[in-house]
């Protein structure tokens, strides 16, 4: 995955934001994993996906080469 | 009917309600609706010539705002009254349910006249304060709702623009076979990650909106779990359909069962 672009999309009241990063880059690299430790504060839960139908598996870390990574909101029952 | 604006200006700035506004819509709770047409707000059910309607319970600026105008307009009726209890024939005139800035404006200059021709030069300067002191008011008063009416309209934008977002990033993971069923029918169905059993996700609400389905495609029961409600619809969907693929257990145990 070096040299490629990876992305975070994150579910927020936008719609959803996108941060992407070179991992190549430690300056962005960074940036994405602050982002990333601080929704996982918050409440959120990390997935690296790979194709429409979502194969993939929960992150608890920041994976700098994890390609896709979406960022779900804290859920609560209802 | 017609306002009388002393600046010459065709928009009138006196702003009147009718109704007191309960406690449940000062804190931005209540559901009334109120309706500004030429400057004038009052209760939807009473003015027909409506060129903006605005639903307050979104926010309670616009509640505190009337509340504040209400205020101030029974305590210049008040005073009015108290005023015209000494004027004869005009004391006679019972306080109107519903005063407008034309009329608030005549009895101003009914007393001013009066003070002029009694050569009571200190009570007519003080009316004259009186009456651009509420002018000035007023203007102020029809700002603010104007800003926040515009602030609103920016936020429905804003909601707008993120809902379509969201759209978009679900409709982006969604098998095509997914896609199809949701865009024609509202809904779409995933495969649990560990049980490999079918939920149907519906759009439109999120109160109990997955169909745990049995083999024959009935629904069984309903589970109700969502992030917080300012999430656009589609990243609701997503959310959902992210969890009960990846991680099932986590998601069964988060959302509440409900009757089919």
């Amino acid at each position: 995955m070096h040299g490629t672009f990876n992305t975070m999309q994150i579910m927020d009241r936008t719609g959803h934001t996108s941060i992407t990063w070179d991992p190549d880059k430690a300056v962005e690299v960074g940036v994405a994993r602050d982002t990333f430790d601080k929704l996982i504060k918050e409440g959120y839960r990390a997935f690296k996906v790979e194709g429409q139908d979502n194969q993939g598996e929960r992150m608890t870390a920041f994976d700098s080469k994890a390609g896709k990574i979406m960022m779900v909101p804290h859920l609560v029952g209802g | 009917m017609p306002f009388y604006s002393p600046t010459g200006s065709t928009v009138p700035t006196w702003v009147t309600v009718t109704t007191p506004l309960t406690t449940a819509v000062w804190f931005g709770l209540g559901t009334t609706s109120t309706t500004t047409a030429n400057n004038y707000i009052g209760p939807i059910s009473t003015v027909t010539a409506t060129t903006v309607t605005q639903t307050a319970y979104s926010n309670g600026l616009l509640a505190q705002q009337l509340w504040a105008a209400n205020s101030q307009q029974q305590y210049a009726q008040q005073q009015y009254q108290n005023c015209l209890g000494g004027l004869g024939s005009l004391g006679a005139l019972a306080a109107p349910a519903l005063i407008t800035h034309q009329e608030q404006a005549q009895r101003d200059q009914e007393l001013y006249r009066r003070a002029l021709a009694e050569h009571d030069d200190q009570e007519a300067g003080r009316l004259l304060r009186q009456i651009e002191a509420r002018e000035l008011a007023a203007a102020d008063r029809q700002r603010l709702v104007e800003q926040q009416m515009q602030q609103n309209r920016e936020d429905q934008q804003r909601r707008a623009a993120a809902t379509d977002r969201a759209r978009e990033l679900l409709l982006e993971h969604l098998t095509p076979q997914q896609r199809e069923t949701y865009v024609k029918n509202g809904w779409f169905v995933v495969e649990g990650g560990r049980t490999k059993t079918k939920y149907r996700i519906r759009g439109g609400t999120l109160v109990a909106n997955i169909d745990v389905l049995d083999k024959r495609d009935r629904s069984m029961h309903r589970l109700c779990g969502h992030a917080q409600s300012h999430i656009p619809m589609g990243d609701q969907l997503l959310s959902q359909k992210i969890m009960l693929e990846l991680a099932e257990d986590d998601f069964l145990r988060i959302a509440n069962r409900h009757a089919a």
